[in-house]
């Protein structure tokens, strides 16, 4: 493709103009039929609410950041953790599968009370449930990744003597390591959503996350509202895109899982 | 059979080995001795149960009932099985995807725990030994055609200095003229080295080629229809395979394996 055509391709040309047409389609309805700013502020209050209020978004974004990081990190190890210890221990894994499942499809905002209850409202107790959405995407999709090692490359370990030990270190994580990746970029999103509604379920608090604030907005400021929804949104794609850098960088020396190359 | 064994390969001894798979009778009452560095084929239709004898042999099934021995000729008592280097080529190459070219040549001398160090003369031995050039050390997998692949796989069922050798259908996914160019590469290298091996293959030309002795396998369940001794004489060359006695031996073995399919 030659610079001009690259320059004025689809590929990053085409969001923004729908982003310019949908923020003038908004402004337009906003003006056109006199909404009040309390149900609907336009695109230029909202951009107003950003710049007037820097400390208030900043400390609440640093807040619920370092929340999700924390859940991030711990979904991660834990997940990969449990999977592994589920990889191998045949019976465990058939026994705690099933409730593993179970819990991803409960509903986080039922959970989060019971949660706050236990732990106490505030910043662990957000982290708890932050983690709860986000490790288990990485637990099943790691587990998965663990026990469908191809028959062949088993056997190839297995006529070399390979230990259970080396089998885990030198051909099952290996082997994981998309699927971990897959988990990882699904879990990246799931903790956002996890310390906001742990953030919102609990109300306002003294130093407030970016789920507090939402709550406390929703009924005297709604554009300072939409700028903390967009920055819960920009939480998650930087958290997604830095995660699918990475794991893009560290796939690079692999394949897809499961596809036969040989031949 | 080859008489000039360079070294001591151990003979294979099988007696009434009898698998099942689930209700069904893979193998039946199987009878077989391969002699020290003697090149046996097994050829048959699907389903005669030979890629599960190989298994077997190599230790990749638990024997279920009857007996296997390996047999050394310098000593007279039969050894466990565990003494001897037994070394297996899969149909697929089924190389490590994220490992290189290196990597995977070197994984059975990783997993015995030999130091990196002492890997690594090992390993280049083997990639010059199946025609594989320094610079390729490096590649993954994916980047090999199906030939290279194949040359990875042997190097690295070699790495270990096996005894036996059993291959089971290796060059079944290579077109013609790179089969036939890696039927000649591992002869030659079989020659110098009178490997004990059991080659399993579809291919009548193959097996004819390469062999001592072609066992004919019957089908549903695996029994031994018939042991042909391949008298053409070694070393083999690729002009063989346009004489009259390279196409006789092969007619032989068509017309017996006809009987049973």
């Amino acid at each position: 493709m030659k610079p001009i055509e690259k320059l004025f391709s689809p590929g990053w040309l085409a969001p923004l103009i729908a982003f310019f047409i949908m923020i003038a389609a908004w402004e337009g309805v906003v003006r056109w039929f006199e909404l009040p700013s309390i149900i609907l502020p336009s695109p230029g209050q909202v951009f107003t609410a950003f710049i007037e209020h820097p400390d208030e978004w900043s400390r609440a974004t640093l807040a619920t950041s370092v929340e999700i990081l924390v859940a991030y990190a711990g979904s991660i190890v834990l997940g990969l953790a449990i999977a592994v210890i589920f990889a191998q221990a045949k019976w465990l894994r058939a026994s705690l599968y099933p409730y593993a499942i179970f819990l991803k499809t409960l509903p986080i905002i039922a959970i989060a009370p019971l949660i706050i209850i236990w732990i106490g409202e505030g910043f662990w107790a957000n982290v708890i449930i932050a983690w709860i959405v986000a490790f288990l995407p990485i637990l099943t999709n790691t587990t998965e990744g663990l026990i469908s090692v191809p028959a062949n490359l088993q056997d190839v370990m297995r006529l070399y003597g390979a230990s259970r030990w080396q089998l885990l270190w030198k051909l099952q994580l290996p082997n994981s390591l998309p699927y971990l990746v897959t988990g990882c970029k699904i879990s990246s999103v799931s903790c956002v959503l996890g310390a906001v509604v742990g953030e919102m379920t609990v109300g306002y608090l003294d130093v407030p996350g970016i789920g507090n604030e939402i709550f406390a907005k929703r009924n005297t400021d709604v554009a300072l509202m939409f700028v903390y929804i967009l920055l819960s949104g920009g939480i998650g794609i930087t958290l997604f895109g830095l995660t699918s850098w990475i794991g893009d960088r560290v796939l690079l020396h692999w394949r897809d899982p499961g596809v036969d190359d040989s031949r | 059979m080859n008489t000039a064994a360079h070294r001591d390969s151990p003979g294979i001894m099988i007696q009434s080995m009898t698998h099942r798979y689930g209700g069904e009778t893979v193998l039946s009452d199987i009878q077989l001795t391969v002699q020290p560095g003697e090149f046996v084929t097994l050829i048959g239709p699907s389903g005669c149960g030979k890629s599960t004898l190989l298994r077997l042999v190599a230790g990749l099934e638990s024997l279920q009932s009857g007996k296997m021995l390996f047999q050394n000729p310098s000593h007279s008592s039969s050894r466990a099985s565990h003494d001897h280097r037994r070394a297996f080529v899969f149909q697929d190459s089924s190389l490590l995807p994220w490992r290189s070219v290196y990597d995977n040549v070197g994984m059975p001398l990783e997993l015995t725990g030999i130091s990196k160090a002492d890997r690594s003369a090992k390993i280049f031995e083997q990639l010059k030994r199946v025609g594989l050039r320094e610079e390729d050390r490096t590649k993954l997998p994916r980047m090999l055609s199906g030939g290279m692949k194949m040359r990875v796989s042997l190097a690295r069922a070699l790495v270990t200095d096996p005894d036996i050798l059993l291959m089971d259908e290796p060059f079944s996914a290579l077109d013609d003229i790179l089969r036939t160019q890696l039927n000649q590469e591992l002869l030659s290298l079989w020659e110098q080295q009178n490997w004990t091996t059991l080659f399993v293959t579809h291919q009548v030309a193959e097996a004819a080629f390469l062999s001592d002795r072609v066992i004919v396998m019957n089908h549903h369940p695996g029994k031994i229809h018939e042991s042909i001794t391949i008298d053409l004489p070694r070393p083999r060359l690729p002009e063989l395979r346009e004489t009259y006695p390279f196409l006789e031996v092969v007619n032989r073995l068509q017309k017996s394996l006809s009987e049973v399919v």
